[in-house]
């Protein structure tokens, strides 16, 4: 069994990271080609009107006639997600933290938590507007209010969850509240933390386009959630699809980079980033 | 006083052990230990025995200090053991190796010294010391993931040893290891004990490891334990391998088999 898990070992080392995520990303890309060239020929065999399904052709055309557009506006999206995205990280890892330190204070907040997480974003965003004026701000707090809630959660399932014969051995050697929460707690809840920074991504992403929506500024380069609802308006279906389109690159690109650090942070200890 | 420092560890003296009258009982009425008293004279390597779920877990966790008795006390080195200095060169050695997975070898062997605040340079040697003692030199970068099950083990005993204990407790140390490996521990362990000066309370399973290592066994009932024989093993300090097939060990392994069987403890819950 031993030489078993020997040659595992070896076989492991050897596809490297970069390539492993070539491997995993070849089957949905040649799905997403295969879907948008039968799609492209369905539309001009049914000639489907432009501004009711325009053809993925159409919309690679957009995406370049539009780039500049697009990218400003994308500019403006990705800056809070990724702010939004990076203050429920930390916040929610700091609130879990506090969470964790009495049983009292969680009993009394986690059926809030768990109610919050109900609330659909829609309905925040308005209020939102009432407090703070509309623009990037209340995007961003958008964002942030959508994202943290994965991360208290998973933060303090990994906080309670370290080990009890290690927590008995550092009480033996007199670690303090700081020193069992650094050396221990904290580590024992990173693969928690990275889960929850997984779903964090998508969701900040989420919130800031659906922030837009509500509380997003209607001039300049608002983002791609307003210019998604403008093109809406004036009939720029190709638009819509480009906007989605880039929108979900944004997000892909930001769970994708979660995943990395996730990786790099946890490859040497942890089971599940060793195939 | 956890760090004493001479070359040899010979200089290091064990702490005596007095448990006296110890009770504890759980929430819900769970009588774990009953009336519990023995002493162990400094340097004695003393084996617990007994039936799955007796208690035996319970009354280290007591002795380390890490759970309060309901009556009586538990004194070592002549001061009550639950309100003994954070430094008292208590050591605990867990059935699994319980290693920070995110630590190389060197750093979790590191992580006592580094509790109690003993500085880098200093804890870095102390470490490398102690993983050469239990034959891991070449090891030592390594992550928990990377090691067998038995270099894990001798990694945590690595860890327990690092302070140079004045008293070590092991709650079946081996036990999930296979028997060759265990063997070979246990002859290891006898070698760290030789040269040392600690006292040493050791829960096992096995009453060939009891009576190969020690030189006494506590056998207890079931569960509450209750002290039901404590046996002398007058097989002297200096023991190899070969003391296995030896007919004096024999002899001392049936004793405690009577007793176990006396108290109700077959081995047959061995492998709870
Ligand atoms: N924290 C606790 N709360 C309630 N009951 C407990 C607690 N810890 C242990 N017990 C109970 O006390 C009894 C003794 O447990 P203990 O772990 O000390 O047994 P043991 O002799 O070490 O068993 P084993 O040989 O299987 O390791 C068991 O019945 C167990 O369920
Ligand atoms: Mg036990």
């Amino acid at each position: 069994m031993r030489c078993g898990r020997e040659a595992a070992r070896k076989g492991m080392n050897m596809p490297s990271p970069g390539s492993r995520a070539i491997q995993a990303a070849w089957p949905p890309i040649m799905m997403f080609l295969l879907l948008a060239i039968s799609a492209e020929m369905i539309i001009r065999a049914m000639k489907v009107p432009a501004f009711l399904l325009p053809a993925p052709s159409a919309v690679l055309r957009t995406m370049w006639v539009d780039s500049g557009e697009l990218l400003a506006n994308l500019a403006t999206t990705a800056w809070a997600a990724v702010v939004g995205f990076g203050a429920a990280v930390v916040l929610g890892i700091l609130f879990a933290i506090l969470l964790s330190t009495s049983r009292f204070v969680q009993r009394a907040l986690y059926p809030y938590m768990v109610f919050f997480q109900t609330v659909p974003v829609v309905a925040i965003a308005p209020l939102l507007v009432i407090w703070i004026e509309p623009g990037l701000k209340s995007v961003t707090i958008c964002a942030l209010v959508v994202a943290i809630f994965p991360m208290i959660a998973n933060t303090l399932t990994g906080l309670l969850s370290a080990d009890p014969a290690l927590r008995d051995m550092f009480t033996l050697y007199g670690a303090g509240w700081w020193a069992s929460l650094i050396k221990l707690r904290l580590p024992s809840a990173m693969p928690n933390i990275v889960t929850g920074m997984r779903i964090a991504a998508g969701l900040a992403v989420i919130g800031t386009i659906v922030g837009e929506f509500v509380a997003g500024e209607l001039q300049g380069n608002a983002g791609l959630g307003v210019e998604l609802l403008v093109a809406q308006k004036v009939g720029r279906t190709d638009l819509v699809f480009a906007a989605i389109l880039v929108a979900s690159l944004l997000g892909l690109s930001l769970f994708g980079l979660v995943n990395l650090t996730g990786h790099l942070l946890l490859r040497r200890w942890h089971a599940s980033e060793r195939g | 006083m956890v760090l004493q420092q001479s070359p040899d560890n010979s200089t290091i003296a064990g702490v005596s052990l007095d448990v006296t009258g110890a009770y504890r009982t759980f929430d819900g009425n769970v009588k774990a230990v009953e009336d519990v008293s023995f002493s162990v004279p400094p340097g004695q390597f003393l084996s617990l025995l007994g039936p799955s779920g007796c208690g035996k877990s319970t009354l280290l966790r007591l002795i380390a200090g890490l759970d309060h008795l309901t009556a009586g006390s538990i004194q070592v080195a002549g001061r009550p053991s639950a309100d003994l200095p954070k430094r008292s060169g208590i050591a605990f050695v867990f059935q699994d190796a319980h290693l920070l997975p995110w630590r190389n070898v060197l750093r979790n062997v590191e992580l006592p010294l580094e509790l109690l605040g003993i500085g880098r340079p200093q804890r870095r040697e102390l470490a490398r010391q102690a993983i050469e003692e239990v034959g891991l030199s070449d090891a030592i970068t390594r992550y928990p993931l990377q090691l067998s099950g038995g270099m894990r083990m001798r990694v945590s005993l690595a860890r327990a040893l690092v302070t140079r204990p004045r008293l070590l407790l092991l709650d079946e140390p081996f036990a999930a290891l296979d028997e060759m490996t265990r063997h070979r521990l246990d002859e290891q362990l006898l070698g760290l004990w030789q040269n040392s000066g600690m006292t040493v309370v050791f829960v096992t399973h096995s009453i060939l490891e009891a009576a190969f290592l020690s030189q006494r066994a506590i056998v207890f009932s079931r569960r509450p334990a209750r002290v039901i024989a404590d046996i002398p093993i007058n097989l002297g300090r200096d023991r190899a391998a070969e003391l296995r097939t030896d007919p004096r060990l024999l002899h001392v392994m049936q004793e405690i088999q009577h007793a176990l069987r006396a108290g109700g403890g077959e081995e047959g819950d061995e492998h709870a």
